[in-house]
């Protein structure tokens, strides 16, 4: 673990996926390079969850039961200007022209297509991936 | 013609005064002998000024260029009537007339001979005439330039007209159709709703058009859809049937596109619910394994992560082996006794990481209550029994409780997965085991479950039913065959 992480105080992370066993990979990936992590199965509990509280990054999967993941980000965004927003999918891929134009619009800070290396999982959430997160 | 009676000159004149045409009298060196008042009247002459008048003087020299001299004296020369002559009257300053007319030899007192030339002027009739033949042709050029096949049948459905649409769709000329009955034109069975349509002219009803295909030169027949309508006459009386149809043969093709184009669709999108079902298990797995390989302290965690790459490779081996069974739905090979109980097991022991949390499981009949066998293939039925809990998982979200239960009926195992959700839509009973049907507007399942299941079961000569409600939630009922040994142990124990 570098140095400069344990530095920081831990930042708390969203991830919203309906899947479970995702979630907790996406939790023991992010807590492994330390930091903690809230895990959501649906779009209207992520979106109760972010109206409460700040978090740094919200981990986002494309397609939820109650809503499209992209949909879902522009409703976090209105909330949280400032949060850092991955998406996240087993659907698409990172070359999908509608992922590559939520990109040139910002409504997304990076994508990630699953399965993922826990590396880019963590650049991602440092947001020094330099906005190509190709694993 | 008994003319004793008539004064014969008297006659003369009166037919002369009254007839419509203008009728003039020469004898054989062709000077007029006598004109009628219609002559005169149509040359606005009078009788002075022409009577003794070679014809070639009184006529206008429009007339000249006709050979109307040579004919008079032919006819005075060999006796033989001329008729029905046209000549044409062209004058500055009028309209060009058209002339019938007819010369007939006359016995003239004294021995002489002459002639009477009898002329119509039938340029109003000719226009008529060629007004009606023009708007006839207009009237068949319709027909013939129809796109649509245009038929006219009499009242008992034998062909009068054909028109071109319907020779270039059919093959067949009018010459070949005409004559024939319309019935035989159409593909069976639906040549028999023609004639009973014929039979109830009556009832004939234009507004609704009915699809027959048509049969062609080849053998073959093409999608057509008909109207059909009375001929009625003045009188009101049916005088026969126009059949309108229209070829569908490029609608059909066009159609046939707009579905191919959906299927692709739709083939898209099962491709990117597929790559999800795999690439999720695909992901937990990985991001499990790289936790491993960096060494982690936890033995509880290392545990965890071993079994979440296990059950992660499972899922996804479990997407695959669904989509190669229903891309190859191949026969069952062999069949062993099966205890159904380690079915059930197995499957819930392999679903239960979907379970939400918050669910609970009820054997019913309880497990002790002694092993319960069919005839099948194990892992097939464990397939089956996997994507039926799953799918009660599914159903709900936010936990409930499993019913898993299995008991013997005679020569029927049964099996029953329930579950407390919230019941299938009535509209979405039908289409259960249809593949690819999901009511997951994300498309995130497959919608492969249900349908591979029901042909698996299918396919052990058993059947899969479902009980659903609202307030109950919705219950799978799987049948399948008893262990044979046991069936036929039965069997033994009845026939002694």
């Amino acid at each position: 673990m570098p140095a400069s992480d344990v530095q920081r105080p831990p930042e708390t992370i969203l991830v919203v996926d309906d899947d479970q066993d995702m979630c907790w990979a996406l939790e023991a990936a992010l807590a492994s390079v330390g930091y903690r992590v809230e895990t959501v199965d649906t779009a209207q509990r992520a979106i109760a969850s972010v109206a409460e509280r700040a978090f740094a990054v919200a981990f986002v999967d494309a397609r939820l039961p109650d809503m499209d993941g992209l949909r879902l980000v522009d409703r976090l965004r209105d909330l949280r200007p400032a949060m850092r927003i991955v998406m996240i999918s087993g659907y698409y891929l990172e070359d999908d022209p509608r992922i590559s134009l939520a990109m040139r619009e910002s409504r997304i800070d990076g994508f990630l297509a699953k399965p993922f290396q826990i590396a880019t999982i963590a650049n991602a959430a440092r947001g020094n991936d330099g906005g190509n997160l190709r694993p | 013609m008994a003319l004793t009676p008539l004064d014969h000159e008297s006659f003369f004149h009166a037919v002369m005064a009254t007839i419509p045409s203008s009728i003039l009298i020469l004898d054989h060196r062709l000077a007029v002998l006598t004109v009628n008042h219609n002559f005169l009247e149509k040359s606005r002459s009078s009788l002075d000024s022409i009577l003794g008048r070679q014809l070639r003087e009184i006529f206008p020299p429009a007339f000249q260029d006709t050979s109307l001299d040579r004919q008079i004296r032919e006819v005075i020369a060999t006796g033989h009537t001329l008729r029905r002559q046209r000549m044409t009257y062209r004058a500055p300053g009028v309209s060009l007339r058209v002339y019938s007319y007819s010369i007939c030899p006359l016995q003239l007192l004294g021995g002489s001979r002459g002639a009477i030339l009898v002329m119509d002027d039938v340029t109003d009739l000719l226009q008529l005439s060629e007004e009606v033949r023009r708007t006839q042709l207009h009237l068949a050029s319709i027909v013939e330039s129809a796109g649509d096949l245009i038929v006219s049948t009499d009242p008992a459905g034998t062909i009068m007209t054909w028109n071109a649409a319907a020779e270039k769709a059919t093959g067949h000329t009018l010459l070949e159709a005409r004559g024939s009955k319309f019935a035989e034109h159409v593909e069976e069975p639906h040549n028999l709703e023609v004639e009973a349509c014929f039979r109830g002219i009556a009832e004939i009803d234009d507004r609704r058009s009915v699809e027959w295909p048509m049969r062609c030169r080849g053998g073959e027949n093409i999608p057509v859809s008909w109207r059909l309508s009375r001929m009625t006459d003045a009188s009101g009386e049916v005088t026969g049937v126009v059949v309108v149809g229209r070829n569908l043969v490029e609608q059909r093709a066009m159609e046939a596109q707009i579905r191919q184009g959906e299927k692709l669709a739709a083939l898209g999108m099962v491709i990117g619910g597929i790559a999800h079902e795999i690439r999720n298990p695909l992901g937990v797995s990985s991001a499990a394994a790289q936790l491993m390989r960096g060494r982690i302290a936890s033995p509880a965690l290392l545990e965890e992560c071993i079994g979440k790459v296990i059950a992660g490779i499972d899922r996804a081996s479990v997407v695959v082996e669904s989509l190669l069974r229903f891309a190859r739905p191949g026969p069952i090979a062999e069949t062993t006794k099966v205890n159904v109980l380690d079915v059930l097991k197995n499957a819930l022991m392999f679903a239960s990481g979907e379970a939400a949390a918050g669910t609970g499981v009820e054997w019913n009949p309880p497990l002790a209550a002694g092993a319960v066998y069919a005839e099948g293939v194990q892992n097939l039925l464990e397939l089956v029994v996997i994507n039926l809990i799953l799918n009660a998982f599914q159903a709900m979200p936010n936990g409930g409780r499993l019913t898993i239960g299995a008991w013997r009926e005679g020569r029927r195992v049964v099996i029953e997965i329930g579950d407390t959700g919230p019941g299938i839509p009535e509209a979405n009973l039908s289409k259960i085991f249809d593949p690819f049907f999901t009511t997951r507007a994300d498309s995130r399942r497959l919608g492969l479950g249900l349908s591979v299941s029901h042909s698996i079961v299918r396919q052990h000569g058993g059947d899969v039913t479902v009980r659903t409600s609202p307030s109950t939630g919705t219950t799978f009922v799987l049948l399948l065959p008893v262990a044979r040994e046991l069936d036929a142990a039965a069997k033994n124990k009845k026939a002694s």
